[in-house]
């Protein structure tokens, strides 16, 4: 079985999570992804990256990825919250906001330097997103 | 064996037409599921992984719960709402919970009437409330499960499309949570009234949910 949807998708993580108690082993590896993205040097966050947020990065073909990622990236801050639902995830780290998905390969970053717009709109980031 | 299956045939073909359903219901959804998915940049999961989702289990439950409340609001209102020249509800002088003597109730039970029956005091008040009872627990407990697992599947959509997740008491009070109630409740409600006015005028031969094809259509309280 699937362990991410193990983990998330079930109605059992629905009730715990509702119970309040997260899964904390999801939650410790979301929350090391999304710090290392935000303290690796640019080519190594390029490698955590899911494949649409790249493809959004270097989407004009004129700059590769680390490049573009160290014009677009937010400075790096320190990851304070953590929610899961699903395969999917959001990190919290000063101001700025990271989006995650558990791919089979494991968590990659969905969107990076992302800034709430308000309530019922999605974010707007500079990596990725919507 | 073949007296078994006739005298249990509605609650087996129906018992045999939910399972088919719910299998169907799974197929489809579990595709359209990873449609969505990789619609929005997701991966695709296994059907095993869908089957224990919240986003299959909200969709279910939502359903059953809307049925419940179906039953208990018919089995609750026809007590004291009739509708003349319906088959399903009782004629004007039998409004009420009715008497003992009707009801079959303490003094008045018979040899085989059920044990809480003929006690009286606590247990028949039970008994006498307990298929509106049941209907509403169950109805309780199926919109509880849509609001858990339905909180889990509008997260994980929320987050998938870079927006703020909700805490229970935010999606127990949003318009996805009471739109999804509520679309279900306004087709139960219909058919119910429909039903009750269609069952007047109209006839099924046969049919213990509708009078005899030559009965009157103020015949309230007749089947066959």
């Amino acid at each position: 079985m699937d362990s991410r949807v193990a983990k998330a998708l079930g109605a059992g993580a629905a009730v715990a999570a509702l119970l309040g108690g997260c899964d904390s082993a999801a939650d410790s590896v979301v929350r090391d992804t999304a710090q290392r993205f935000l303290t690796a040097d640019p080519a190594t966050a390029c490698t955590m990256l899911a494949v649409r947020a790249m493809e959004d990065l270097t989407r004009h073909g004129r700059e590769a990825c680390p490049d573009a990622l160290t014009e677009a990236r937010a400075p790096g801050g320190t990851v304070s919250e953590v929610a899961i639902w699903g395969a999917d995830a959001q990190a919290k780290a000063g101001a700025e906001t990271l989006f995650l998905h558990e791919y089979e390969d494991g968590w990659r970053i969905t969107a990076g330097g992302c800034q709430s717009r308000g309530p019922d709109v999605p974010y707007a980031c500079l990596v990725g997103g919507p | 064996m073949r007296k078994f299956l006739r005298d249990n045939g509605l609650s087996l073909g129906f018992g045999l037409l939910f399972l088919l359903a719910l299998a169907g219901q799974a197929l489809a959804g579990h595709t359209d599921f990873n449609d969505r998915q990789l619609q929005d940049g997701g991966s695709p999961v296994g059907f095993g992984d869908y089957l224990t989702s919240s986003d299959f289990l909200v969709d279910v439950a939502e359903n059953w719960q809307s049925e419940y409340l179906q039953f208990l609001l018919y089995v609750v209102a026809t007590v004291y709402l009739i509708q003349r020249g319906s088959p399903e509800s009782k004629p004007s002088s039998r409004i009420g919970r009715e008497s003992d003597r009707d009801q079959l109730v303490g003094a008045h039970a018979r040899a085989r009437s059920p044990k809480w029956a003929k006690t009286g005091g606590w247990r028949t008040a039970v008994f006498s409330r307990s298929l509106g009872l049941v209907m509403g627990l169950l109805f309780l407990a199926t919109w509880g499960i849509q609001s858990v697992a339905g909180l889990a599947a509008y997260n994980s959509d929320q987050l998938l499309s870079f927006g703020d997740p909700v805490d229970w008491l935010g999606y127990v009070g949003s318009a996805e949570f009471w739109n999804r109630s509520l679309q279900n409740w306004q087709s139960e409600f219909l058919a119910l009234g429909s039903m009750a006015v269609l069952s007047v005028y109209l006839r099924q031969r046969g049919s213990p949910e509708s009078k005899p094809v030559g009965a009157p259509h103020t015949a309230t309280d007749e089947t066959g």
